[in-house]
């Protein structure tokens, strides 16, 4: 191999693409489900009636009580109030991993009787923590400046071809050719997407790769805390609960008369205030402006709005990234963008592989990583179905049922790493191959007639759902893996 | 208006790819003679769509312009490719066809 | 047929087994890491010194540099042909960097 610079990029956008690209997939394929976080909470809770009356502000008084039980417990509730996107009132709270919701009745306020599940906002966690906390989110932030490496050194080696090959996919040519097709169109036509959701996703958790301290004071502060025991640290005094929280409907016009009407979007509860902040549909300037109330008696705390070209410009990263400015249709773009850069990084490591097979096939470093990929490319879709089928399945009265749909979800990727790292030290990775892609194919096409069969109410003839979407997106990924399977 | 931008990128990516001897290449395609006259179109096109795309909502003009972009590669990407294999077939036939009217 | 000795191809040889340039580019792609690493850290150390006052804002302005230096610097140092020039561009970066962490009143 000479040393150029192209060889040296095209080396270094291999390996730091295939570490990384297997995490990144992941990042991808749960990033473009947790778009339609909140329209997948509706498909996981099919009790709730697809259409609901108009809302009235009196019924906030409703979710009252459920609000005083979550603050005694300790949690932050707070309640959604009803949009295009989503018609019910919503009281939710974060678990540690995702926004467990309960929705409301929005003319009435009476709570509906609708299952407990993680909802959509699961595949939201595991988009930026994997679900494994601070730890989960570091190495998530790390894979973003990876990503962006790849990128650089990817143009740098496709600078010629930028143009002339930006609409160039030929499927029928030879197997490397058609697949450095796919990667490369997927890669260049959705760069600016891809480009942007790097740079804002690194930045946004950069907090946990480069925090605003030094390294050295930081390891100073470990050993110096680690030293004296934090046992006879003074706990803090439990801020009272109010007894009673004043109505809500003249505090969310007292909010509108500030913000703009129509403009309230969330209504937060902590001990001391009740924050009425902005919507975030209102544009992609996320503001999260607020205005607070006092809980004992109603009145206007405060107006909070942070000022500045650079909180802006932060505000503008953070919009673009959680796309909740969008409407439908540019939610769907987000949704095909998303899906693309998992192409993107799924042919890649496929390439990856291909190229390398005859050389160091035998390799037992090869077979662990070809085994890692099978669970990672069909795995985890895989997982993302069987935690919908366990979400229809498993008992209503199952205690910690959120917890246990995620569990499901883990199991089967797992089960799906073991099985195609089995098939692969075995030396019959295609075979690996075929039966996950048969299983997702499976799982995939009988959705829809378990969805026909669990959903309450179910009607042929009705307007497009949510549900009627998820259930086609899932026919289209068991055709795609039917048709992928087929022709290993 | 989304759908509406995706036609119009898609217009201006067709006239590129005509333009793209690579491209024709792998269609088996002639340059058209009529390119010639959509060159002023071809340079119209982009800030057309992005004028919709302000039209529509100014604050978020600029990610629908380039969203729908990427979307109208993607399908012109998907239909060339279509296009290409069909010629392909269709050459095909045509030249079996005359090696065996040569034959007899 | 006279044939330069410079001009003869021979692989490198070192322990019996083949130099290839990717051996060196591992070692050399982890000390552009260490240094273009520790630059980016203190570019979001400095933002706090030379940045906004308002510290929120000076967090994220060198947050924002950070993630964009990263891999324009890392690119740059491990691009060039010289792998010392590599080297010393992201070094000299780092030194500017700590420089304003330190001197900057």
């Amino acid at each position: 191999m000479q040393d150029t610079l192209r060889t040296r990029m095209g080396w270094l956008h291999a390996w730091v693409g295939f570490a990384a690209g297997l995490l990144l997939f992941c990042v991808f394929t749960s990033g473009c489900l947790a778009v339609f976080d909140t329209e997948l909470t509706r498909w996981l809770q099919p009790e709730a009636p697809p259409q609901t009356a108009a809302f009235s502000p009196r019924s906030l008084d409703h979710v009252l009580p459920a609000v005083h039980d979550l603050l005694a417990q300790g949690e932050k509730p707070f309640v959604t109030l009803p949009s295009a996107r989503d018609p019910y009132l919503r009281l939710e709270h974060h678990d540690g991993h995702e926004f467990l919701t309960v929705p409301y009745n929005p003319q009435t306020g009476e709570r509906l009787n609708v299952r407990a599940t993680a909802g959509g906002t699961f595949f939201y966690d595991l988009h930026y923590t994997m679900r494994s906390g601070v730890y989960g989110e570091t190495v998530v932030a790390f894979a973003g400046l990876a990503l962006l490496l790849t990128i650089g050194s990817g143009i740098i080696i496709h600078l010629k071809g930028l143009v002339s090959d930006l609409m160039l996919l030929r499927p029928f040519a030879a197997r490397l050719r058609a697949w450095l097709d796919v990667h490369v169109v997927a890669a260049v036509v959705f760069l600016p997407f891809i480009l942007l959701m790097a740079y804002s996703g690194t930045f946004i958790r950069a907090r946990t790769l480069f925090p605003p301290v030094s390294y050295l004071a930081s390891l100073e502060n470990a050993f110096r805390v680690s030293a004296p025991s934090a046992a006879h640290r003074p706990e803090k005094p439990a801020v009272p609960i109010p007894e009673a929280f004043p109505p809500l409907a003249p505090l969310v016009a007292e909010a509108e008369r500030t913000i703009g009407a129509g403009q309230t979007g969330y209504i937060l509860f902590q001990p001391q205030t009740i924050l009425v902040s902005r919507t975030d549909s209102s544009g992609p300037l996320l503001t999260r402006e607020h205005v607070d109330f006092s809980p004992v008696d109603g009145h206007v705390l405060r107006h909070v709005l942070l000022p500045g070209a650079i909180t802006h410009t932060e505000q503008v990263l953070k919009g673009l990234h959680y796309a909740r400015w969008t409407g439908v249709g540019m939610r769907w773009l987000y949704f095909l963008s998303g899906a693309m850069g998992a192409v993107m990084f799924a042919s890649g490591s496929i390439i990856f592989l291909m190229k390398r097979r005859r050389q160091s096939g035998e390799r037992i470093m090869f077979r662990i990583a070809e085994g890692l990929a099978i669970g990672s490319v069909v795995g985890l879709p895989m997982g993302a179905l069987a935690f919908f089928w366990a979400n229809r399945l498993l008992p209503i009265s199952l205690p910690d049922r959120p917890l246990a749909e995620g569990h499901v979800f883990l199991a089967v990727w797992v089960l799906s790493v073991v099985s195609g790292m089995a098939w692969s030290l075995l030396g019959r990775p295609l075979q690996g191959w075929k039966i996950q892609l048969f299983c997702l194919g499976g799982l995939g096409f009988f959705l829809t007639p378990l969805d026909l069969a669990t959903r309450p109410g179910v009607a042929f003839f009705h307007v497009p759902t949510v549900f009627a979407a998820t259930d086609l997106v899932a026919l289209f990924l068991a055709f795609v893996s039917f048709q992928m399977a087929r022709r290993l | 208006m989304i759908a509406l931008c995706i036609f119009l990128w898609s217009l201006f990516l067709l006239l590129q790819a005509c333009h793209e001897p690579k491209m024709l290449r792998f269609a088996r395609l002639q340059k058209p003679a009529w390119l010639q006259r959509t060159r002023a179109l071809r340079f119209v096109l982009p800030p057309m769509v992005l004028g919709v795309c302000v039209a529509e909502r100014a604050s978020t003009a600029i990610p629908v312009w380039v969203a729908t972009f990427s979307v109208a590669a993607l399908l012109v990407a998907l239909g060339w490719a279509g296009l290409a294999r069909y010629r392909e077939l269709l050459l095909t036939t045509a030249e079996v066809r005359a090696a065996a009217l040569r034959k007899e | 047929m006279t044939v330069k000795a410079s001009t003869v191809v021979r692989p490198r040889r070192s322990g019996g087994r083949m130099s290839s340039p990717a051996h060196r580019w591992i070692w050399r792609a982890v000390a552009v890491f260490v240094l273009v690493w520790m630059a980016a850290h203190f570019i979001t150390l400095g933002a706090l010194k030379w940045g906004p006052s308002v510290r929120h804002d000076a967090t994220v302005l060198g947050q924002m540099i950070a993630v964009a230096a990263f891999p324009l610097l890392f690119l740059l140092a491990f691009g060039t042909r010289n792998p010392l020039r590599g080297g010393i561009i992201a070094g000299a970066v780092g030194v500017v960097a700590l420089l304003a962490v330190l001197l900057h009143s």
